[in-house]
């Protein structure tokens, strides 16, 4: 990456302009190409460290946290909408994702964005249900947008195993919670979700979900879940 | 009233028939589709000859290949799925005798290739072709082609190739000419004149019809593709002095593609040659980057229900039963006393059924399925009592169940007492402007209304103008008082106005987030001609102007095909400024300064008989005009009404001339044609790019006709008038255009001027190719790349080149462009 982000710096050195408007190529990407061509490639090791479940609840709002690895950085994001069943959680450079019930059906700012999910009414990860109401399987389809090409979908059928009960902490409080394991397969393509549910509740307090066929799995996790008034 | 006991239909079929995912349907991710190689001509095929292969839809390739002292350029095009299109620069060492002063050959060349079957099982892909049909004829010839693929366990895919061939293909080992028989085709001329022109009668003529074919295989090598062909080719032209020793009519070679978009070959041709080839390739659907580093949008902000909103108690209860089990109860049930069934909301079929005392006051939703196995698609039910006390509602499908949120909605009476306080409006366009800005969109003016606000935009971020109306539409529902139903959003062109969406809040609050959000949006939304502008009684407007504006910019102008030296290239500066002093009046200046390079050594004459040089003294230009004003004008741009355009220029007009340019525009927004009328006043300007000018004066202009074909995304345009040198006549232009930005086409023009007269050539034409820079880019810009390749640059069929012509400020601005690039509305 940083080879090409050099090349590239180098010919907009080039091809530079400016203009009042600070609209030119040059002017838009200088920044973030200084970054990529001097910035450090290590990541800040303060952001893979969990924030302190004290500091988190003085968020007044429903906060999730978001993480690709385990033991990689952790973002934050609060939910700054809800609109029927949706909870659109953000962060402060407005990356985020849209959750329905444990389901993520949308995502903003993470480079290649899931626009929606077309779910099943009984879609027990979108609607939370009690465990032992779960189906056998649903039928869910992706939608991706793709920026200067066509939109595209992928549909798939899931199917659920219950793999144990486990005692779960998510930034320091413990949870009884089933781990579900959710197979997605389509004749094409199969992955996996994993998701822990309150099993009385059906409610999803964790989960590793596939956003896509060219980004990471992302871990989600339910800091402060939001409560319909 | 409809009384029980109707005929029953089957309901649970139509509620099979639309379950939300059809069985057996797999929707994936697109890949990319197989495709094939160029061959030595930039055309697809194999090493020399072509083959019936087609690239992917809109593929654009630049190939360069050499052997035996040819260096070919070629710049090819899959113009449609079966149509693929060449434009060749061919520099041929020693071509010429060498008792002249240039050697050397210098060919410009256009191939077309059209696809008459395509391959299927049993049958091989067939095409024909016609190569070198508009140019000096040095590779003059025509084809019929086959090609058909296998695959074996064994040694992996071939494709095999086998064609016949006219002209060149005809000059070795060939056969007797079948069509011969007909007179006209018996012999074929070789006489080219001046070139440029179509010379239809000599396609598949002549006496002889030659073969060739051949063989190319994938081998286990991932990308690697091993060729060999025979070619009836004998290069008898080349070989008139000896400098081509062509020892068999057979090539073998291999390709590879270290990378997607790139292709390199090597080979062993005719027996006694080594040759070369590049080719960089990419496709307008398929973008180098599609990634989306844009900051993410900002969620639409739904109203709060209003408290004791009628229409939310006439629903009752809404439940959910889309995903029921329609079988399980009767319609003869005797809870259900009758049902009525209405069309609310457009197509939404609403039943409204009256339950008996026996129902009890339960949601009966099991006789919800049962009316619709009755009635036949029924989206949404309503149960009351007798005595109209409503029980519940229940929706069965997803019309319904959008029907019942539009409902609670968008009849709500949302409190407008905010409009009685200025202030407050005041604080509403600050607060707007700050959102807007955020999204990188200017707001130029806005009209506030209690239950409608009109915004103008200025979008100078986002390629895609759904984008920037979608992101200007969530910051209204983010900032607008509840009571604001309607968004009127016009996004300014060059001050101009083009077309207003009009956009009902209730329906983006349902919308957002959902599946079916880019179809019900697009669905909901209208697109009418913008009215012109009253800027003045605008908020916001006035303390906007005037405006200043400024640019400097390295730039490169080039001159190609001039046999002197074929590549030429300046480095130089450009300086711009405008100042607007009121939306469509500016006064807008540029001036160019060359740093380095070679383009003051053109030392070639016009080449024509043509009396008025108006293009062919660009020497004299470069050399003597340095640094040069290429633009100073005053205009003025305005919408004379809602669908009608007006521009009037005066000044400097371009590097060549100034004077006077007025044009009319007429093209609304809800038609894919437009007419225009462009008259101008000019006269020549002197050398050295300053104030004086020369005594060559003209009228000078068109009627132009401007047509979206929805074609493939052709567009047409065709104008007739007169030229910068006093000629008579019209050009033909046509171009596709793809939703991402990407356009790829040509133009040629007919005047007064005779063939002869006109120069080398015959007549004016040429290519023109944009590629948008965030098909490169993860990240949003409007910045491009555009080049118009013209083989020959003549006095005949010369167009004034004024900067801030109407149409294509506002061929964008239209119901088929935006219907097009909606699914960006909500990016």
């Amino acid at each position: 990456m940083k080879w090409a982000a050099q090349v590239l710096a180098g010919s907009l050195f080039m091809l530079g302009a400016c203009s009042s408007s600070g609209t030119s190529l040059t002017e838009r990407l200088a920044p973030e190409l200084f970054d990529l061509v001097l910035g450090d490639d290590e990541v800040d090791p303060a952001v893979t460290q969990p924030l302190p479940r004290a500091a988190l609840v003085q968020i007044p709002f429903p906060t999730i946290s978001l993480q690709t690895e385990d033991d990689g950085p952790i973002g934050y994001a609060v939910a700054q909408e809800v609109n029927g069943p949706y909870v659109i959680y953000r962060d402060s450079v407005r990356r985020g994702v849209t959750m329905a019930g444990g389901l993520v059906t949308g995502t903003a700012g993470l480079g290649r964005n899931v626009k929606a999910v077309k779910t099943q009414a009984n879609d027990p990860v979108a609607v939370p249900t009690v465990l032992s109401d779960w189906p056998a399987r649903v039928t869910r389809s992706y939608q991706f947008s793709r920026r200067g090409a066509a939109d595209f979908d992928i549909t798939v059928t899931c199917s659920y195993a219950r793999i144990a009960e486990e005692r779960v902490v998510i930034f320091e409080v413990f949870y009884i919670l089933d781990r579900i394991v959710e197979n997605c397969a389509n004749g094409v393509r199969t992955f996996e979700n994993t998701h822990w549910v309150d099993a009385d509740t059906g409610f999803i307090w964790q989960s590793r979900q596939w956003l896509g066929p060219r980004q990471d799995q992302y871990l989600i996790k339910i800091i402060r879940r939001y409560v319909a008034p | 009233m409809r009384p029980k006991g109707y005929s029953r239909k089957i309901g649970a079929a139509i509620l099979a028939s639309t379950t939300l995912f059809a069985a057996g349907v797999a929707a994936e991710e697109p890949t990319s589709p197989w495709r094939p190689s160029q061959n030595q001509f930039g055309i697809t095929g194999n090493i020399e000859t072509p083959s019936a292969d087609m690239q992917p839809d809109g593929q654009v390739s630049l190939t360069a290949s050499y052997f035996g002292g040819y260096l070919r350029n070629t710049l090819s095009a899959q113009l449609l799925p079966g149509v693929e299109a060449a434009f060749r620069y061919s520099i041929l060492e020693d071509f010429n005798s060498p008792a002249r002063v240039q050697p050397d050959l210098f060919d410009r060349s256009f191939d077309i290739k059209v696809r008459l079957l395509q391959e299927t099982e049993r049958w091989p892909a067939v095409s024909v072709g016609l190569q070198d049909f508009l140019g000096t004829g040095i590779y003059s010839s025509e084809y019929l082609v086959a090609t058909k693929g296998f695959a074996t366990e064994e040694f992996g895919s071939f494709r095999i190739t086998a064609g016949v061939g006219w002209g060149r293909y005809a000059d070795q080992n060939a056969i007797d000419n079948p069509l011969s028989a007909i007179d006209r085709l018996a012999q074929r001329d070789n006489n080219f004149g001046l070139g440029g022109t179509v010379n239809f009668g000599r396609f598949f003529a002549g006496p002889d019809m030659g073969i060739f074919g051949g063989v190319e295989w994938e081998t286990p090598i991932q990308d690697l593709v091993a060729k060999v062909e025979y070619t009836g080719d004998r290069y008898i032209r080349e070989n008139r002095f000896n400098n081509f020793d062509q020892k068999i009519p057979i090539n073998v070679g291999l390709q590879y593609r270290p990378l997607e978009n790139i292709e390199v070959g090597a080979y062993y041709m005719y027996g006694s040659e080594i040759g070369v080839r590049l080719t960089i390739t990419g496709n307008p659907f398929r973008p180098l980057s599609d990634a989306d580093l844009e900051a993410g949008v900002q969620p639409v902000r739904p109203r709060d229900p209003v408290p004791g909103n009628p229409q939310i108690a006439a629903l009752g209860e809404v439940y959910d039963a889309t995903s029921t089990d329609p079988t399980r109860a009767d319609f003869n049930d005797p809870r259900l006393a009758s049902v009525m069934v209405h069309r609310r909301l457009g197509t939404v079929r609403w039943a409204e059924a009256i339950v008996t005392a026996r129902a009890g006051d339960r949601c009966p939703t099991e006789l919800a399925a049962a009316i619709d196995a009755n009635f036949g698609l029924i989206d949404v039910v309503t149960f009351s009592k007798a005595d109209n006390k409503v029980v519940c509602t229940v929706t069965l499908r997803p019309a319904g169940q959008h029907a019942v949120r539009l409902t609670s909605r968008v009849h709500a009476s949302y409190p407008t007492d905010w409009y009685d306080q200025p202030e407050q409006r005041d604080q509403l366009v600050e607060i707007l402007a700050e959102a807007l800005a955020e999204e990188n969109l200017g707001l130029i003016g806005i009209e506030i209304a209690p239950r409608r606000v009109e915004v103008y935009i200025e979008n100078n971020r986002y390629r895609s103008q759904p984008r920037a109306i979608g992101r200007t539409a969530r910051a209204l529902t983010r900032t607008m008082p509840a009571s604001v139903e309607i968004f009127e959003i016009t996004p300014v062109e060059n001050s101009l106005p083009v077309a207003t969406i009009v956009l009902q809040r209730s329906q983006l609050e349902d919308q957002a987030g959902r599946p079916d959000a880019e179809q019900r949006s697009w669905a909901t939304a209208k697109v009418e001609s913008a009215d012109p502008v009253p800027w003045s009684s605008l908020t916001g407007t006035q303390e906007d102007f005037p405006a200043y504006s400024w640019n400097i910019a390295p730039t490169t102008p080039t001159s190609l095909f001039d046999p002197d030296n074929p590549f030429r290239i300046d480095v130089a500066l450009e300086a711009s400024g405008s100042i607007e002093f009121y939306p469509g009046f500016s006064v807008n200046a540029t001036v160019i300064k060359r740093l380095a390079g070679n383009l003051d050594e053109i030392t070639r004459g016009p080449g024509s008989q043509v009396e008025e040089r108006v293009r062919s003294e660009i020497a004299q230009y470069l050399n003597e005009g340095d640094p040069a004003i290429t633009r100073l004008t005053v205009d003025y741009v305005t919408k004379l009404n809602s669908q009608i355009y007006g521009r009037l220029s005066a000044g400097l007009l371009e590097r060549m001339f100034g004077g006077v340019s007025g044009e009319v525009l007429w093209k609304p927004a809800d038609q894919d044609w437009g007419l225009g009328l462009e008259l101008n006043y000019v006269r020549q300007r002197d050398f050295d790019g300053l104030f004086s000018f020369q005594s060559y004066d003209t009228f000078t202009g068109h009627a132009s006709f401007y047509w979206d074909t929805n074609f493939y995304n052709i567009a047409m345009q065709v104008d007739a008038g007169r030229y910068l040198a006093g000629d008579w006549g019209g050009t033909f232009s046509m171009k596709r255009r793809f939703a991402n930005g990407w356009e790829f086409g040509g133009f040629f023009t007919l005047t007064t001027i005779p063939f002869d007269e006109f120069g080398e050539g015959s007549f004016d034409k040429g290519l023109f190719l944009t590629i948008p820079l965030n098909w490169v880019l993860p990240y949003e810009t409007q910045n491009q790349y555009s080049t118009v390749l013209r083989p020959l640059t003549r006095d005949g069929g010369a167009r004034l080149d004024v900067s801030n012509r109407l149409y294509p400020i506002v061929e964008d601005e239209d119901v088929g462009n935006y219907r097009e690039i909606w699914e960006e509305f909500w990016q």
